[in-house]
């Protein structure tokens, strides 16, 4: 894989100075998962405000590529209602799975730079991560 | 043809690595980077020899007959050449025939002494004594047994860098411990266990022993006898062989007492609706159909490798080993988590402020293949306060120079990620 392609710009910026960033390693109502592949731990806060839309921050021990795929999913999903982050979720998780076309990451912003990855399936868990996380949040454990 | 070490007494590796295909093939890794791999994940599986591959190849189309059924000429063909297979790894270890029980790896050999020794020898409040670093094939299997038959399990501890804490061994041993199972060499650190003494102290409270020989048995000679082990588990494709090819040696004494592991074919003596009488060992833990050209791949591996020399490889990986070691210690903000010392070719290490997964991409690019990640073994890595590591895992065909060229990508993926790639809180 060409280095420049996966570690482009947009990666950089989000996983050296990623978004929705928070120091959640003593926060009880934080989620925790460690990926058992590599050992990368995410924690995800997320709640539902009076409007009911989502605000949501996490924090992880990951590599660039994880840690960039959550800061752009913390701002892809925030602030939407239920039915449209789980919408979201599941379209997002779809494409990294294969079952959908690769293209409709270019509805959601700087996530459209990881169709790069989809082709080799093991750095592509680094990216699916989060998102299975915050699926296993919301339709596992959270109300 | 075989290699003789040469007059000079310097290991020939430019004439081996001829040996092996794939080290010949150019990959495409990036714009920059169109060449044979540098292969240090050797701890994961190993590179065949032609010597092995034209073995399966020959099987395929010379040899192949289902074995210890067939009358026929080419039934007693490859009946022949999967006992020798089996007379072949037996000396090896310095082992008997009977004892050797062919499996899928070494995974599948500490399942049967789980369910076939286990089930029968270890009963309600007995423990298990395990180390703190095993890999989760010498871990998990005993975690299910342990719940089913009410079993605690215990960890010997070990020291930072993964070898035993040899001075607390004798607190662990005591009449409750019905089993030791551990690793021989770990696959993390490298780290070497003295296992002839600590199956020496087992013995002398009456502790029978497992040992995982899945990182030993490929880089350093191993006698069972002069080990004494109980039981000892290794895999084909870590030394040269095919893969879903394995080992159990266990003791005589202990597969003649041991339930059957998997009913069906080839494990049997009669057969009636009701009930069947089992076949003698090792048969009786063979269900099936076995991985025939397997274990004759495995044998002509295990020949490859005695013409070479195990004592002779495993001093040319030392001289690797301590190269390696002592390269990586001189560059900056890279932290060596194995010993350096009384250690195999193993080196877990981290480059402060880049990620292992990161670090491991970036070499991919230049051709580099190493691991991150936990390597199978949670609890070791967790035991280092770090999520994952690098590991760099050596063999006899790897050179001076690859080791050379890993320092020079090291250096450049530093500067790549500019120092570090880790976030900054806002």
């Amino acid at each position: 894989m060409e280095l420049q392609e996966l570690y482009n710009r947009t990666v950089r910026e989000h996983s050296i100075r990623p978004h929705n960033f928070l120091n959640l390693k003593k926060n009880p109502q934080a989620w925790e998962k460690q990926n058992p592949e590599c050992g990368d731990t995410i924690r995800i806060f997320l709640q539902w405000n009076s409007q009911e839309e989502l605000e949501i921050a996490f924090d992880m021990e990951g590599c660039a590529v994880s840690t960039a795929s959550a800061s752009m999913m913390t701002d892809i999903v925030k602030g939407k209602k239920k039915q449209e982050v789980e919408k979201i979720y599941q379209e997002v998780l779809d494409v990294m799975k294969g079952s959908k076309e690769a293209n409709l990451l270019d509805t959601y912003g700087d996530l459209s730079v990881f169709k790069g990855i989809l082709a080799y399936p093991v750095r592509l868990q680094c990216a699916i991560f989060p998102w299975k996380t915050l699926q296993d949040i919301i339709e596992k454990r959270y109300l | 043809m075989e290699h003789a070490m040469s007059e000079s007494n310097t290991f020939p590796v430019d004439e081996i690595r001829k040996d092996f295909p794939l080290l010949q093939k150019k990959f495409y890794f990036s714009q920059e980077r169109y060449a044979p791999v540098v292969y240090l994940d050797n701890a994961a599986t190993t590179q065949k020899p032609r010597q092995v591959i034209d073995a399966l190849v020959e099987y395929y189309q010379e040899q192949n007959a289902n074995v210890h059924r067939a009358l026929y000429t080419l039934g007693e063909i490859a009946t022949a050449k999967y006992e020798q297979s089996r007379k072949t790894i037996a000396n090896f270890l310095g082992a008997r025939e009977r004892e050797i029980v062919f499996t899928r790896g070494t995974t599948e050999a500490i399942n049967l002494v789980a369910t076939s020794w286990g089930k029968k020898f270890l009963g309600e409040g007995k423990s298990i004594l395990l180390s703190e670093i095993e890999h989760h094939s010498n871990l998990v299997p005993w975690q299910i047994l342990a719940q089913e038959k009410k079993l605690k399990l215990k960890f010997l501890p070990v020291m930072k860098d993964g070898t035993m804490d040899m001075a607390h061994l004798g607190d662990f041993l005591d009449s409750n411990v019905g089993l030791l199972a551990i690793t021989h060499v770990s696959n993390v650190f490298g780290s070497v266990f003295p296992a002839q003494e600590i199956i020496f102290r087992a013995h002398e409270k009456n502790i029978p022993v497992l040992l995982d020989g899945a990182q030993s048995v490929p880089h350093i000679p191993v006698n069972v006898q002069k080990l004494d082990c109980d039981f000892l588990a290794f895999s084909g494709h870590k030394m040269c062989g095919p893969t879903g090819i394995g080992v159990l040696y266990a003791k005589e004494k202990w597969l003649q007492q041991m339930a059957p592991y998997q009913g069906g074919g080839d494990m049997i003596l009669s057969v009636w609706p009701e009930y069947a009488t089992y076949n003698e060992i090792p048969y009786k833990f063979e269900a099936g159909t076995p991985h025939i050209e397997g274990a004759i791949g495995l044998a002509r591996a295990i020949e490859y490798l005695s013409a070479l020399g195990m004592k002779n490889l495993w001093e040319y990986e030392k001289k690797l080993t301590d190269y390696a070691f002592s390269r990586l210690k001189k560059i900056k903000n890279v932290k060596i988590f194995s010993p350096g010392k009384d250690q195999l070719g193993v080196l877990s290490f981290s480059l402060e402020g880049i990620h292992p997964h990161d670090a491991a991409q970036f070499l991919d690019s230049k051709g580099i293949a190493l691991r991150a990640g936990t390597h199978c073994a949670q609890p070791a890595i967790r035991k280092l306060g770090v999520n994952a590591t690098l590991r760099m895992s050596l063999y006899f065909y790897n050179t001076l120079e690859e080791i050379d060229y890993l320092v020079k990508c090291l250096e450049e993926a530093k500067e790549f990620f500019q120092n570090g790639i880790t976030r900054t809180i806002q």
